[in-house]
């Protein structure tokens, strides 16, 4: 049970990264920017190219020029598209929404008719060998996406909660018009340095999994989604709830068709007692959102470990048939959305949103 | 390459060009309908729906089970209309913007479930083929039943828009708060317009399954609501409050351009250039030129 949670956790890091971004850009500025994943897309391209025209037989991560290449195309598109999208901001949120569509689709089409429809591989990167890493296997391509991901969440929350471009993002994204005209804040300017912090959040995310995927016009799309969604379900203005959703989000996906019945058994009635239990008193108490935020985290890692004593169990007595039962794994896209779905049923201004706030 | 003379000159005669020209209005026909949907959910109630795709792919694959018996008659409508109530209820929690990537994201989860269930869908393949008379497989039926199913919705628009119903819609696209105040139930409002135009998209799924003969998880894709989005946009012009006629005529307008758009650039450019590539990149370029202020597009559609 364990080990298939620490898959998901190691598997999540480009979908992490990408929530972050939409965290900050549509979370605190407001803005419903879609092109991300085309940013990402272009990460993956950039330092592609970088790899094959100077390091082909060198393996691309340890080469700092392709690391410098994906931050470059990253930022480059993220300029292009904003000099596109900008106007657009001014107008309803629909309206950002559709021209970003637009947008994702013209940028498709360009990556597609530059470097054609075929998956490119990075040919330097050589075959890796796993590394035993609790209770599983992961590559040390895996491994170093991880520690990304955990380097970006932690860049964010320092920016966010220690630095003045943090407070102001704040202020910006509690209400822009008291920003700009009580506080004097240039808000159009703070917004394009946002964004270009985006760009360096997902560039190398983009190249990591480039390497070990390939590059495709695509890539990012399949799990941008996912990771706008949790922006959604995290609630505004809080970017780091958006990745820890989008972490859940990916594990649950993972565990999901890996799981036998005893691990769902256990996992649905010891975890999910130990999660609600642990709502119910966080409802009764006034607190912050980072205590909040900390009591889900502990019942949810507390859960699972009681879940997993409780499968043990579960394993020697539940019958044969229950025991090798597996969700069909063409159903594992599926779950993620299943969560959405329930999530939005239960508090559709966002699971940490504040009670007074009103999101939609 | 082709030039427009040589598009022109294409006559009748040409077998492949009938069933070229027979394809392209039963296509036009197919995607006027979801316009009239989605266009008269956008304009109305200034709701935008990115999952009216789900919805149709819902109503092709029950229309699908039940033509090939799998399903009865009564299990197939309890499904789709399950599948209805669950996307209205879930989606109608928010509104706005999030609204929109949430129909989306539902629309995106009945496609994977679809393309998941495959001992039941066919998974990625489809479902098919589905047993229908030659008629209702012919493009003469196809576009008889697509022009009934049209007149009946537009219709059931003008009794309905025309009259208090689109005064009550229109109160609460302009001001919510403001309408709750005069004691309408906006929440009901709105499920009975999602509702509504949901019907209409699942019937325009059962079309194309008795058209094509054949249901499948592509007819789901973003892509397709996103085309029924550009044609309503396209049709704003034409929209005005309490005239639900012209608004459907300017739908009809608008999903005749966006379907007569790719055939049209197949015959003008033969060579050279990856048409599908090409007609994607226009179609994002319309789609971010009907929002952008300083696009002609746009400032057309303000002046109107």
């Amino acid at each position: 049970m364990i080990p298939s949670i620490v898959d998901g956790v190691i598997a999540s890091s480009a979908v992490v990264c990408l929530a972050l971004a939409y965290g900050i850009t549509y979370g605190m500025l407001g803005v419903m920017d879609l092109t991300l994943s085309a940013r990402f897309a272009s990460a993956a391209f950039a330092s592609w190219w970088v790899a094959q025209t100077f390091y082909a037989s060198k393996n691309p991560v340890f080469a700092p020029a392709v690391w410098i290449g994906a931050i470059g195309g990253a930022t480059i598109l993220t300029v292009l598209l904003w000099m596109a999208m900008a106007p657009l901001t001014r107008r309803a949120p629909l309206v950002v929404l559709i021209g970003s569509l637009g947008l994702v689709t013209m940028t498709e089409a360009g990556f597609q008719a530059v470097f054609g429809t075929t998956a490119k591989v990075f040919t330097g990167y050589p075959t890796e060998t796993g590394v035993f890493f609790m209770g599983t296997t992961a590559t040390p391509l895996q491994l170093t996406a991880a520690g990304y991901a955990i380097l970006a969440v932690l860049l964010t929350a320092i920016v966010l909660a220690n630095t003045g471009f943090g407070d102001k993002l704040h202020a910006i994204a509690e209400d822009p018009e008291v920003a700009r005209c009580v506080f004097g804040l240039n808000v159009a300017k703070l917004t394009r340095q946002a964004i270009l912090f985006t760009a360096l959040l997902i560039g190398p995310a983009g190249m990591l999994y480039a390497v070990s995927h390939g590059a495709t016009a695509v890539t990012g799309h399949n799990f941008g989604l996912i990771a706008f969604i949790s922006t959604i379900v995290a609630g505004r203005r809080r970017p780091l709830a958006a990745a820890g959703i989008a972490l859940v989000l990916t594990v649950l996906g993972t565990v999901f068709t890996r799981w036998n019945m005893a691990e769902w058994i256990a996992f649905t009635t010891v975890t999910c007692s130990v999660v609600i239990m642990a709502h119910q008193l966080i409802q009764r108490r006034k607190l912050t959102v980072r205590a909040r935020a900390a009591l889900y985290g502990t019942a949810l890692v507390g859960g699972i470990v009681l879940a997993e004593a409780l499968a043990n169990f579960a394993l020697r007595t539940l019958p044969e048939g229950g025991q090798s039962y597996h969700i069909p794994s063409a159903y594992q896209p599926l779950f993620p959305y299943l969560v959405i779905g329930v999530a939005l049923l239960w508090r559709p201004k966002g699971i940490f949103a504040d009670s007074k706030e009103r999101m939609v | 390459m082709a030039t427009k003379r040589d598009f022109c000159r294409l006559k009748r005669t040409d077998g492949l060009t009938i069933m070229v020209l027979d394809q392209i209005l039963i296509d036009w026909a197919h995607l006027s309908i979801l316009t009239l949907a989605i266009g008269f959910l956008l304009h109305e109630v200034g709701m935008l729906s990115l999952g009216h795709a789900g919805l149709l792919l819902t109503g092709a694959y029950c229309w699908a089970l039940w033509a090939r018996g799998d399903l009865s008659l009564v299990s197939a409508l309890s499904a789709a209309a399950v599948f209805l109530l669950l996307m209205a209820l879930t989606s109608l929690r928010v509104q706005d913007d999030i609204f929109a990537v949430v129909t989306l994201a539902l629309a995106e989860a009945l496609r994977f479930f679809v393309l998941g269930a495959y001992e039941l869908t066919g998974g990625s393949v489809g479902l098919g083929p589905v047993p229908r008379s030659d008629w209702v497989a012919s493009s003469h039926g196809a576009q008889l039943l697509a022009l009934v199913t049209g007149t009946v919705v537009v219709s059931v628009a003008v009794l309905l828009l025309a009259r208090w119903p689109g005064v009550v819609l229109g109160s609460i696209r302009d001001g919510e708060l403001l309408s709750q105040g005069i004691g309408i139930n906006t929440g009901l409002t709105r499920f009975m317009a999602f509702a509504l135009t949901g019907v209409v998209a699942e019937v325009v799924g059962g079309l194309q399954v008795a058209y094509f003969g054949v249901a499948t998880p592509q007819m789901g894709e973003l892509d397709v609501s996103l085309q029924s989005v550009a044609a309503a946009m396209l049709a704003w012009p034409m929209w005005r409050q309490g005239r639900p006629g012209r608004s459907a005529i300017g739908f009809l307008l608008g999903a005749g351009a966006i379907t007569i758009a790719p055939p049209l650039l197949r015959q003008l450019i033969r060579e050279g250039v990856d048409v599908a590539v090409l007609r994607q990149a226009l179609f994002g370029a319309l789609l971010f030129g009907l929002v952008h202020p300083r696009s002609p597009f746009s400032r057309l559609l303000e002046r109107s």
